[in-house]
């Protein structure tokens, strides 16, 4: 059973002594509670945050590796810098629990230099720290703030699909950057290399002339970040270059002088207020058949990634596969691994499509 | 041509499409580990797209039937809560084929199964056979696998077919030799997966990560900074109703000749060429057991120790002696605790004595393997009532709880010079924030993609023979050397003590 303990606010002076005093239990209680650490975890959110949501995340990361948090809370109406500790365990046996801690931070975002110099401090020594982007605030320097003292970032770019170029930061920086919805996109990504693991496809690959893939987007008329990140994995992968295209049709060019195009497209499946891709298509030359067409089907809930392969002989297969969440894509992430080799790569071309310059 | 979308992607590989055929299906084994594995499996998405799963057994059941007995199971025993809308598309995949194993008409019958399903999925599926049945069995159902065209060979065949065994794998080292020229008649050896579930537990696995990934131990890992080596493999359990089976097998044969050496050999083999290829590592895992020190006649009794429990009490609880047990003979001589004193006569690790024990009704539940590091020159410390430096134990725990433990010296505070040991811990649920999976998941899926490199192959399992038949010669010859008593609930008889006092050793309170 997950067990939140309630925050206690601590003067700035005694934050090492709250993080080194044994851990708060209830009166009476026989449980055994163990603190443990293997990351810092840093967080920047507005105030008015969803508590019940943020909640969840926290206990999902605590699952994933038990962390010392830091949660910053953007509130301008703050006059100084307030601090409250907390900690947050689950159960791993009858009765045992391993807790990460929470600091709470609030303060205006005029305060972001104090700010930094209090997580500096209290940041566990030797572990590595990684910046948690939950739903960003609307004012991002706090974030890039705390970026600077992140090795990694773990963050959804779909939260940024109004303002890519609030990405570029964390490309600049060294950082290992996951972004949940490349983790996402991992059933996609992996249907298509299976598909081209045998190697009389993968030598249909010369053939190909067109590529599409379309996206359902909350935003109406704008591509999604899923369909921009595949076309930018497909681009990087063949070795394609942009050399011309606005807007959703883009031709790429290869070493080789070969051109195709790449055609970026909203879908039209249903009005889903997520974003999800629909179809992605490969097409080879003179209208033929498809080569390879990757198609999902429409709706919430579980899904099906149907792939229909025509290159020559016809090959059908299909997977099952959950809408995941939030939570579910970091449990993916880190439980069962996710490359992120080729994904600076891809996102820097993402990013060229929708015209923002790294 | 090389795919492109494979470059910088390290997605999990799913195995090929497999056929799964368990022999033993309502058995014991298929009930708590097998069917819990798989459904684990299939929750953490690693089963192939294509997989079907058929229990074989002499009982009459249905598709329908099986699946309600592995519903119930998996609810039981899964270290995950079962999840309806998960077990309904998995459960989809189970069948079953009721078979005689010595009735070669069921296995044509099992074979026209097996095609039917393939063929409505239309996909090419490989085979594989858990036989989860009596090691007398292995032998027929093999031969009437292989006479009913279910086996193909490795050269030619269009699917890959393997197959899986249970220990014992024989009581001896002719039987051993037998029982492996069994299966050889029927399947290759690379065909052939014997399953030791030790190898399976993260902690094992992590032996070779932390030996070889790890800047600062890999130096330290010889004769000459390491004192000695002690390995643990207690049970609190009596005989839980295996009486038959383990008066006829003994402590030694039961745990020793399989996970316990096989736990020694990872520790102590060197850096393999490859951890990728099977054979690297256990080529090097065969050298360190060719290399273990055969005893003499003359030394079995001062380097082995075996013994038997009498009544006594663990947790509170009243608990007969091994003589008393059901189902054992009242003369019976069959080891319930045993104690060994080892040596790796190689270059790396000549003269660091190495003590294994594995016992029954022994206090607690623990696998424990401990490295004795050498006490560091004391001349600092002398004439500040510091008779002698503790040494730095690093201990791997297997079970229970897996982990890592290093005790290191340390001053507590105050104006007096003093050490005091500290232990330094990492523990797998605490450190990662789950629990491990169960070893039977990464060895179903393992044996699935045809990695056999946490199975043992036959020459591993012949050297273990090889190493304890002087033992199991003295224990039946003319001269016996006794067997002692321990009390139920105490951690093994006096003379175990006795086997490390003369070394300046002993066991380490677990």
């Amino acid at each position: 059973m997950n067990e939140v303990f309630a925050y206690t606010p601590i003067p700035v002076g005694a934050i090492a002594k709250a993080l080194s005093d044994n851990m708060p239990v209830p009166e009476g209680d026989e449980q055994h509670y163990v603190r443990a650490a293997n990351v810092n975890t840093l967080m920047v959110v507005d105030a008015g945050y969803d508590s019940d949501d943020l909640e969840s995340y926290l206990l999902t990361l605590s699952q994933v590796h038990p962390n010392r948090s830091f949660v910053i809370v953007i509130d301008q109406s703050r006059a100084e810098i307030g601090i409250e500790y907390s900690a947050r365990c689950h159960a791993i046996g009858p009765k045992e629990h391993v807790c990460s801690e929470v600091i709470r931070l609030s303060a205006p975002s005029s305060s972001k230099e104090a700010v930094a110099s209090i997580v500096r401090a209290n940041l566990l020594t030797g572990m590595p720290s990684e910046l948690c982007v939950y739903r960003p605030p609307k004012e991002l320097s706090l974030v890039h703030q705390m970026a600077q003292l992140a090795e990694q970032v773990l963050f959804s770019s779909s939260d940024f699909e109004n303002s890519l170029s609030a990405l570029v930061p964390f490309l600049q920086e060294n950082h290992l950057l996951v972004d949940l919805d490349w983790v996402k996109l991992g059933i996609w990504r992996d249907q298509i290399r299976e598909v081209f693991d045998r190697p009389a496809w993968a030598a249909r690959l010369a053939d190909i002339e067109r590529i599409e893939i379309r996206g359902e987007s909350p935003h109406k008329g704008s591509i999604p970040i899923g369909a921009l990140l595949l076309g930018g994995w497909l681009a990087n992968q063949m070795d394609y270059k942009i050399v011309s295209g606005k807007g959703s049709v883009f031709t790429l060019e290869a070493t080789s002088g070969k051109r195709i195009s790449l055609v970026l497209t909203g879908g039209d499946c249903g009005d889903s207020s997520k974003v999800k891709l629909v179809t992605l298509e490969f097409s080879a030359a003179h209208g033929a058949p498809a080569g390879v067409v990757n198609m999902r089907r429409c709706g919430n809930g579980s899904g099906r990634l149907e792939t229909a392969v025509n290159l020559g002989e016809e090959f059908r297969f299909s997977k099952l596969f959950d809408d995941e969440d939030r939570n579910d894509l970091i449990m993916r992430y880190f439980f069962i691994g996710e490359s992120t080799l080729n994904y600076p790569k891809s996102l820097r071309i993402a990013l060229a499509f929708s015209g923002v310059e790294v | 041509m090389d795919n492109p979308f494979a470059e910088g992607e390290n997605r999990v590989i799913r195995p090929p499409a497999t056929v799964l055929v368990i022999f033993g299906a309502t058995g014991d084994l298929t009930h708590r580990k097998l069917l819990p594995a798989l459904y684990n499996l299939a929750q953490d998405e690693y089963l192939p797209g294509g997989f079907i799963v058929i229990g074989a057994a002499r009982s009459q059941l249905s598709d329908d039937d099986f699946r309600q007995k592995m519903y119930e199971s998996v609810k039981k025993f899964s270290r995950r809560t079962l999840s309806e809308d998960l077990w309904e598309n998995f459960s989809k995949n189970l069948f079953y084929q009721p078979i005689d194993g010595t009735n070669q008409a069921d296995f044509a019958r099992l074979r026209n199964r097996i095609e039917d399903l393939c063929k409505e999925r239309s996909e090419n599926f490989n085979y594989l056979y858990y036989l989860a049945v009596a090691p007398s069995n292995f032998g027929p159902i093999c031969t009437n696998l292989n006479r009913s065209g279910l086996v193909e060979s490795t050269e030619d065949g269009i699917r890959k077919t393997a197959v899986i065994i249970e220990k014992p794998f024989g009581q001896d080292l002719a039987s051993a030799i037998e029982l492996n020229h069994t299966l050889r008649g029927s399947f290759a050896e690379e065909q052939i997966f014997r399953i030791d579930h030790y190898l399976g537990k993260e902690t094992v696995q992590n032996i070779l990560v932390f030996r070889f990934a790890n800047g600062i131990f890999e130096p330290l890992w010889n004769r000459n900074y390491i004192d000695h080596i002690q390995v643990s493999v207690c049970e609190h359990l009596g005989l839980g109703g295996r009486a038959g089976y383990f008066d006829k097998t003994g402590i030694l044969r039961d745990i020793v000749q399989n996970h316990l050496l096989q736990i020694l050999a990872l520790l102590c083999i060197e850096p393999p060429i490859s951890l990728s290829d099977a054979d690297s590592i256990r080529d090097e895992k065969v050298k360190v057991l060719k290399s273990i020190r055969r005893f003499e006649e003359r030394e079995i009794e001062s380097n082995t120790v075996r013994a038997q429990y009498t009544s006594g009490s663990i947790e509170g609880e009243e608990v007969p002696g091994y003589l008393e047990e059901e189902g054992v003979a009242k003369d019976s001589t069959t080891d319930t605790y045993v104690a060994l004193n080892l040596e790796i006569d190689n270059w790396r690790w000549a003269g660091v004595p190495i003590y294994v024990r594995a016992g029954k009704r022994l206090p607690k539940r623990i696998t424990e393997i401990t490295v004795y590091f050498k006490r560091p020159p004391g001349a600092l410390f002398r004439g500040r009532q510091i008779i002698e430096l503790e040494q730095n134990i690093l201990a791997i725990q297997v079970q229970p709880k897996e982990g890592i433990s290093l005790k290191v010296s340390s001053k507590p505070p105050g104006p007096r010079m003093r050490i005091r040991p500290v232990e330094m811990d990492f523990t797998y649920d605490s450190s990662f924030g789950i629990a491990s999976p169960e070893a039977y998941e990464r060895l179903l899926l393992d044996a699935m993609k045809g990695d056999a490199t946490l199975f043992t192959r036959n020459d591993e399992i012949e050297e273990s023979w090889d190493l304890l038949a002087p033992v199991f010669n003295s224990w039946q010859g003319s001269k016996p050397p006794p067997i002692y008593t321990y009390k139920a609930g105490t951690w093994g008889p006096s003379a175990a003590a006795d086997l490390l006092r003369p070394h300046g050793h002993r066991w380490r309170r677990l």
